[in-house]
């Protein structure tokens, strides 16, 4: 039917829907697969960040946990508190990246394919799981220095 | 009553031995002074006494409790319930404030209890500071809020390390006063000191060199060798 209509009609030179169909569909499939990739890349750098700013951020309290540690805080407390302060860092930031990635998703889906992007449900929930996931992970290596922290030898000979 | 107990205690630091076979009681109500030149062996006995550290031989006993026996969990929980401690560098957590500095002794400890925390503040005359952060606080202030939270557990023992050493002469004298109420109220206290002047408001006054104690002056001023 193609090769009729080919024949048939000069200038025009069909295809049938499902070919297009299934094409946009492998465009579209390669995209996603691009997205992810690029969003796990994206995850793995948040992570290092976080990781090196946490390490900074205790290295400059160590004075800070020594006293804790001083005045009677165990090792699980501070652990506790920096985890705590993680996750909340996490989740602020994961809450400012859902507004700013659905704007900006917004933008580019009108510029590239003039259409609205819809909202997700699903996606928001988990986009915030997995801020504060990352961010918790990112935390370990850090808060495990913290509770290192001797608060003899941060507290001492200044 | 004796509030603490140190048999035959040395430390050493790899090669370098910080204490060495220190013999030491101090009754429960005693002001103890401890003094000596940098390197004796003041701080390493503080934290020692503090369970900031554990003894390489001997035996610490603090109301009671062998500290060479504990783990570390036993040694902040001991920290926690029954020392006090002050520093000579105050150690304020630099973002809260006085009130809320006096309260992060008792969060470790129990319950905070914003009343009790000003009734500190209020003892050591810093009631109406109690909104300041340690940065709109002047040294003598504090250091007068350091004191506060070292009491606010009502500890057995008070522990101060240099504690008018970054104090002008008036300041020194409003926490020397503190210091002094504490004591005529039963208090246990240590200072470590350089200063003969701070030392001497002690009952008793011990000297460190290189470790050992060398010295020891009653509050009546007699030396006796040690």
């Amino acid at each position: 039917m193609v090769a009729e209509i080919a024949d048939n009609v000069p200038g025009v030179a069909p295809l049938l829907v499902k070919r297009v169909a299934n094409s946009e569909a492998t465009v579209l499939g390669k995209l996603r697969t691009l997205v992810f990739l690029v969003t796990a890349i994206v995850m793995d750098l948040t992570l290092i960040c976080v990781a090196t700013t946490m390490m900074t951020v205790v290295m400059e309290r160590r004075k800070e946990i020594g006293l804790k540690k001083a005045i009677g805080a165990e090792s699980g407390t501070i652990i506790g508190e920096f985890m705590a302060e993680g996750a909340v860092l996490g989740l602020v930031g994961g809450i400012v990246g859902v507004i700013c990635g659905f704007f900006f998703a917004q933008l580019v889906s009108m510029n590239v394919f003039s259409r609205a992007v819809a909202f997700d449900y699903i996606a928001v929930p988990a986009a915030l799981v997995a801020a504060v996931a990352v961010t918790v992970l990112a935390c370990l290596a850090p808060v495990k220095k913290a509770a290192e922290v001797e608060p003899a030898l941060v507290l001492r000979g200044e | 009553m004796n509030i603490l107990e140190l048999n035959d205690v040395s430390m050493t630091y790899g090669t370098v031995k910080a204490l060495r076979h220190i013999d030491l009681t101090v009754a429960q109500g005693e002001w103890l002074a401890i003094m000596g030149p940098s390197g004796s062996g003041k701080t390493t006995m503080m934290n020692i006494v503090g369970c900031m550290d554990k003894a390489s031989d001997g035996s610490v006993v603090l109301d009671g409790e062998e500290l060479s026996r504990l783990p570390q969990k036993g040694l902040t929980a001991i920290r926690r319930d029954k020392i006090g401690l002050i520093f000579q560098q105050f150690h304020l957590v630099p973002y809260l404030t006085a009130l809320e500095n006096v309260i992060i002794a008792q969060y470790y400890h129990s319950l905070p209890d914003e009343d009790e925390a000003r009734e500190a503040l209020r003892n050591v005359g810093l009631e109406d500071r109690e909104k300041h952060l340690p940065s709109q606080l002047s040294g003598g202030e504090q250091q007068r809020v350091c004191i506060a939270r070292a009491l606010i557990n009502c500890p057995k023992l008070i522990l101060a390390d240099e504690p008018t050493g970054n104090l002008d002469e008036a300041n020194e004298k409003l926490v020397m006063e503190i210091l002094h109420r504490l004591h005529d109220s039963g208090s246990t206290i240590i200072v470590v000191t350089h200063s003969p002047e701070v030392g001497s408001h002690a009952d008793r006054v011990i000297t460190l060199e290189h470790g050992r104690i060398v010295r020891t002056t009653s509050g009546s001023g007699l030396y006796k060798s040690a």
